[in-house]
């Protein structure tokens, strides 16, 4: 997601704000780099996270398993970074998929309003109005369980969100003067999206894409929790969280690792969230109002 | 000015939340009076007992599973009934005797009232009978009835379709519960269960808990207790989360790691047991599959170690199953049991045509690879299906698992779109080897969805079914398991273990073996 | 203002009749033969065959042409009736009324909670950005939303229940038992409202005339309560409705854990037993109760700021 939007936002941004363009992209790059880490985590594992030893189920941590071993006597420590990747690729996904096709319905009927944006916007409640987890139920119940099917569920459920958050802040931004005064210098509508709204809604965009992926992340584990989602044996978090809920008592860390692994993360992607929104704060800012 | 008018708007929408909010809670008050007057006080007068139970206890249909339940609590009793080693013995039944090959007789017991008031004599038996088997296609199959005549009072008389001894172990399924006429209403739609059971039923709330209590007039040892409320919890964690808090007196369907937890605290007791029911992978035995032929189906059963499956996938809660019937039950001939005996195998599969590269089975360089399904709303399917495949991919057989819900795993299964399924079925539960064998896995029964065919088998049950207990009987069932070990249409996993637990202070409890059977009645506390 | 709500509430009827007609695509799209299926509910288990199948399909109008069907459908609907139930066998209308109340009793006390929780939080971190209250609050929200709920739910409960002792760990009935699942409900979207309120009020902040009302001498705190708070009520009342669909989702798990006899635990089991007809009634009672939620915000949003009512 911060991935998608950093590159998409970069060049937009440069061009009419050329001061702004290298944080911008320094903040990409940052992004890249800690997707890169987050891509070559499973090669620091010092186990096969899939081996199952059942000789060696449910050990203590020690030197040979960081974190012990889980019931079926696979590393927990391996199994939580090759979880990081399946994770985070999966959830960038469905994330990537969601904003990219909502956030263009949105500012696309926002723009357009009237008759077209009426329909969209019933459509999209129609569609968001049901618990996405009994979507992706329903979705899983045909297709079975398994990432694939987990991905197009969430995306299918979770682009409306994008697309009426980003019609409401287009509507909102271009009710202000700017704007209104951009269509009375006679600035073509596309141009005003482009150059005027769309800087403007970076920030909500990236709160709620932000947001989202955190969704995403602990929607994979209510749906695991719920006996769906992805394969059984897959080393993603929600699932070794739903897979270890059986050994709660016993072997509380079965369970507590990967949740806070979770929350960690989710925290972390939150965080990064807000240092994108308020450089984006300040940068308009500055736009707005240059600095001396 | 438009400042204030704002704030004022602001400040109405958020005393509009907060009174919504306080009429929400002020919704939850009302229920809360009524609960301190029904809720089970452990100081006051009536004896309850709650129980904490894994599916909801009343589903208002007529279905199997709330007849499972009737009979499990004892609401209503059936003819015949099992002790505890699975022997028929007098229910409502005193006794019962085969006048003619398909003709039985059976003698109903005397003084029998239904909790309304209103007597049960054959009349009642043959209403209720008649009206189960007219609801539940399954209950006609279960009993091939084709006629009940009552010859007086007391005397039943029932005419099955073709010669069928195991007439009185299927008349203790629970679906033949003897409902009583007052369980329906002028439409004959099912209105709440009335029948001559020690626990008469009281109150059902949906999803909820259903509650029973003593019925003084029930004709056989009175209960100790005096109500019985089965709350329905379905998350194990917190089920047993209600019985260490001491919200229930009473939970089954333990989590087997919870099981060692709560024997070692002092303030539980804890029931184990084995019983009827089996873990098995059910394989396709027809052209979609591999496995249709013979030597890859007694491979595959020969390369799993069920000592490992429950280890792994129950934590040690199950027997290792080695042949379909649980070897405790005496009714069911010995056969040869599967062995995990990984030279056999390699031998098996090399006959067959494979070879094993580099750790993996293959044909024409095609590694040989498993369709395997389960479903997920019982908790132990996938543990139990994971821990099969991580051993067949650790003895070179490459697996495909899938998880889906049990009617879309059956879409699956039905289409014959799959290698082995995973599923759990109680075989033993009538104790008598007809219920299961007949409708499962004869060429012709609806449920048999292996496409497995064996004529000597369907022979063999056909006949099977028709002979009285005896040393023909078991020759004869003992050469169809034989068939089902060495035919291999099936991959024993585990055999179930019953476990509940409850607080100290609750004694008498006996799991019963067929594991649909609570047997309240000496139950005190 | 009548016509904006007359336009607003055809609208509404508008999307109820795309859910009831998604509904009854869903009865009909779903894999499996429908008449059979039906057919099969009643005869429990065994398999019909062809015949029966026909018999049962004409008998009941199942070969109808779809739009007459679904106008059949459409009208029992307004009678109330939503069908009957392939596994309860009663009118799916009978266990949507028996549920849908203390679904939304728990759904109206954990959105409430959340904006008792969010609002002042929101309001304090965007007072003093950065500072010691910010990074407390915004530590404690950011929490709040990245637990997984049914993982935070069995701490609290472990917690509550067993070891202090204070709370039921699962039931319904009273006040208590209300207390472990309305929290885990209002925590996450707390987290949400927090935040959100946090981040608009600090891009309010950057607006040019809350420059001009500080330059006039405006405390910090009033300037953020009259001019800040006022401009960003909109958007939490969006965001607020829209969080009532994630209610609905947060319900599915917290009734199943807390043995929550609600709309989302029957949901959850409709759907494992492809209970068609109550998936439908279902989906038609949630999509209503949401529709009305969010007619009444954006209904709100219109009095509020009359800037807005072009959104209307």
């Amino acid at each position: 997601m911060a991935l998608a939007q950093s590159f998409a936002l970069g060049p937009i941004l440069g061009r009419f704000a050329p001061g702004v363009s290298r944080r911008v992209w320094g903040l990409a790059a940052f992004v890249v780099v800690a997707i890169v880490a987050v891509l070559i985590l499973p090669f620091f594992a010092p186990n096969d996270p899939f081996h199952s030893q059942f000789l060696h189920r449910l050990q203590p941590p020690g030197l040979d398993y960081p974190l012990g071993t889980d019931a079926m006597g696979r590393c927990v420590f391996s199994r939580l970074l090759y979880g990081a990747r399946l994770t985070t690729l999966s959830a960038l996904l469905v994330v990537a998929l969601a904003a990219g096709f909502g956030s263009a319905v949105g500012c696309l009927t926002g723009m357009c309003g009237g008759f077209i944006d009426r329909v969209v916007m019933r459509f999209c409640e129609g569609v968001s109005v049901l618990p996405a987890l009994a979507i992706c139920m329903i979705i899983s119940g045909v297709l079975g369980l398994g990432l694939q099917a987990v991905i197009i569920a969430l995306a299918a459920v979770h682009w409306t969100d994008y697309a009426r958050v980003m019609r409401n802040v287009v509507m909102v931004e271009r009710g202000k003067t700017y704007v209104t005064a951009a269509e009375a210098l006679g600035v073509p509508g596309h141009r005003i999206a482009m150059r005027h709204i769309l800087p403007n809604i970076a920030a909500p965009l990236l709160t709620l894409g932000t947001y989202s992926l955190s969704w995403v992340i602990l929607s994979f584990a209510g749906l695991s929790f719920l006996g769906l989602g992805v394969e059984p044996g897959t080393p993603e978090w929600g699932r070794m969280i739903a897979e270890s809920r059986s050994h709660l008592r016993e072997y509380p860390r079965l369970v507590l690792a990967p949740g806070l692994t979770i929350v960690g993360f989710v925290i972390a992607i939150n965080m990064l969230g807000d240092v994108i929104g308020d450089r984006f704060r300040d940068t308009r800012a500055s736009y707005f109002h240059p600095k001396d | 000015m438009k400042t204030r008018n704002k704030i004022l708007t602001g400040l109405v929408l958020a005393v509009a939340v907060a009174v919504g909010s306080f009429f929400a809670v002020r919704n939850l008050m009302p229920a809360a009076t009524v609960d301190a007057e029904t809720a089970p006080v452990v100081a006051s007068e009536p004896k309850t007992l709650v129980v904490g139970t894994m599916w909801e206890a009343l589903p208002l249909s007529i279905q199997p599973r709330r007849s499972r339940f009737f009979n499990e609590s004892e609401i209503l009793d059936t003819l015949v009934k099992l002790d505890y080693d699975l022997n028929p013995v007098p229910g409502l039944a005193l006794s019962w005797d085969r006048v003619s090959p398909t003709v039985w007789h059976f003698n109903l017991r005397d003084g029998v009232t239904f909790h309304d008031g209103s007597a049960f004599d054959a009349d009642a038996a043959k209403y209720a009978l008649e009206r189960v088997i007219a609801l539940l296609p399954y209950a006609a199959d279960l009993l091939n009835i084709s006629k009940i005549t009552v010859i007086d009072a007391k005397t039943l008389e029932i005419e099955t379709t073709e010669p069928f001894a195991a007439l009185p172990n299927q008349l203790s399924d629970a679906i033949t519960v003897m409902y009583g006429k007052a369980s329906f209403d002028a439409d004959g739609q099912f209105v709440s269960p009335v029948g001559t059971g020690p626990w008469k039923f009281v109150e059902y709330i949906a999803q909820d808990r259903t509650i029973v209590e003593r019925f003084d007039g029930y004709w056989g040892d009175k209960p100790v207790l005096d109500r019985i409320e089965y709350r329905y919890i379905p998350d194990h964690n917190s089920r047993t989360l209600a019985l260490e808090a001491g919200e229930v007196d009473f939970v089954d369907n333990l989590l087997p790691s919870d099981v060692a937890r709560l024997s070692a605290d002092e303030k539980f007791n804890v029931y184990s047991k084995p019983i009827a029911g089996l873990y098995y992978g059910a394989i396709n035995a027809g052209d979609k599959s591999v496995l249709n032929d013979v030597r890859l189906r007694r491979a595959v059963n020969a390369l799993i170690d069920r000592n490992t499956v429950v280890a792994g996938a129950l934590d040690g809660i199950g027997e290792p199953a080695w042949q379909f019937f649980a070897p405790q039950f005496d009714w069911a001939p010995k056969v040869t049991p599967h062995a995990f005996d990984v030279e056999a195998a390699s031998a098996l599969l090399t006959d067959a045509g494979y070879e094993k590269i580099d750790g993996t089975w293959q044909k024409d360089g095609a590694p040989l690879t498993l369709r395997i399904l389960s479903y997920s709303s019982r908790t132990e399917m996938p543990a139990i299906t994971e821990v099969m495949a991580t051993l067949l991919k650790q003895q070179g057989i490459a697996t495909d698992v899938q998880m889906y819900t049990w009617e879309g795993m059956l879409d699956f299964v039905k289409r014959g779109e799959y290698d082995i399924s995973v599923v759990f079925w109680t075989p033993e539960m009538t104790g008598h080897p007809d219920l299961h064998l007949k409708s499962q896995f004869h060429s012709k029964a609806g449920l048999n969805q292996q496409f497995w065919v064996n004529a000597e088998f369907d022979q063999l049950v056909d006949t099977g079914r028709t002979l009285d207990a005896g040393a023909e009987r078991d020759a004869t069932y003992g050469r169809a398991l034989e068939i089902l070990q060495q035919d291999a249409p099936i991959i024993p996993l585990v055999h179930k273990v019953y476990v509940a637990a409850s607080a100290k202070d609750v004694a008498g409890f006996r799991v019963h073996p067929s594991g649909f059977f609570y047997d309240f009645k000496n139950v005190s506390r | 203002m009548a016509y904006r709500l007359w336009v607003r509430l055809t609208h509404a009827l508008a999307l109820i009749v795309f859910i009831s007609v998604a509904g009854f695509a869903l009865l009909r799209l779903m894999p499996g033969d429908f008449v059979e299926i039906l057919l099969l509910s009643q005869m429990d288990g065994t398999l019909p065959d062809a015949s029966q199948v026909a018999r049962f399909a004409e008998a009941n109008g199942l070969n109808d042409p779809l739009p007459v069907q679904y106008f059949r459908w459409l009208g029992a609907l307004f009678q109330g009736d939503m069908g009957i139930s392939l596994v309860t066998r009663a009118p799916v209308i009978d266990d949507i009324v028996l549920r849908i109340g203390k679904s939304m009793t728990l759904a109206v006390a954990g959105m409430g909670l959340a904006l008792l929780i969010a609002i002042p939080a929101g309001i304090l971190c965007a007072l003093y950005p950065g500072g010691r209250i910010d990074r407390v609050c915004t530590t404690m929200t950011v929490i709040g939303m990245s637990i997984p709920n049914f993982w935070y739910a069995l701490l609290l409960a472990l917690l509550f229940s067993l070891v202090l002792g204070w709370l039921p760990s699962s039931g319904h009935g009273t006040l208590a038992h209300a207390v472990l699942p309305t929290l885990v409900i209002a925590t996450s979207i707390a987290g949400v409202l927090a935040r959100y309120i946090r981040s608009s009020l600090l891009e309010e902040l950057t607006e040019p005339y809350i420059r001009t009302a500080r330059a006039k001498g405006l405390g910090k705190i009033r300037t953020l309560l009259h001019h800040g708070v006022p401009n960003v009520v909109p958007g939490v009342l969006t965001l607020t409705g829209l969080q009532f669909a994630r209610v609905f989702d947060g319900m599915i798990i917290v009734e199943t854990l807390f043995a929550w006899p609600g709309i989302g635990r029957f949901l959850v089991e409709s759907l494992l037993n492809r209970d068609y007809p109550a998936i439908q009634g279902c989906f038609l009672v949630i999509a209503t109760a949401y529709i009305l939620v969010n007619l009444a915000v954006d209904v709100a949003i219109s009095i509020y700021d009359p800037r807005a009512r072009e959104i209307v």
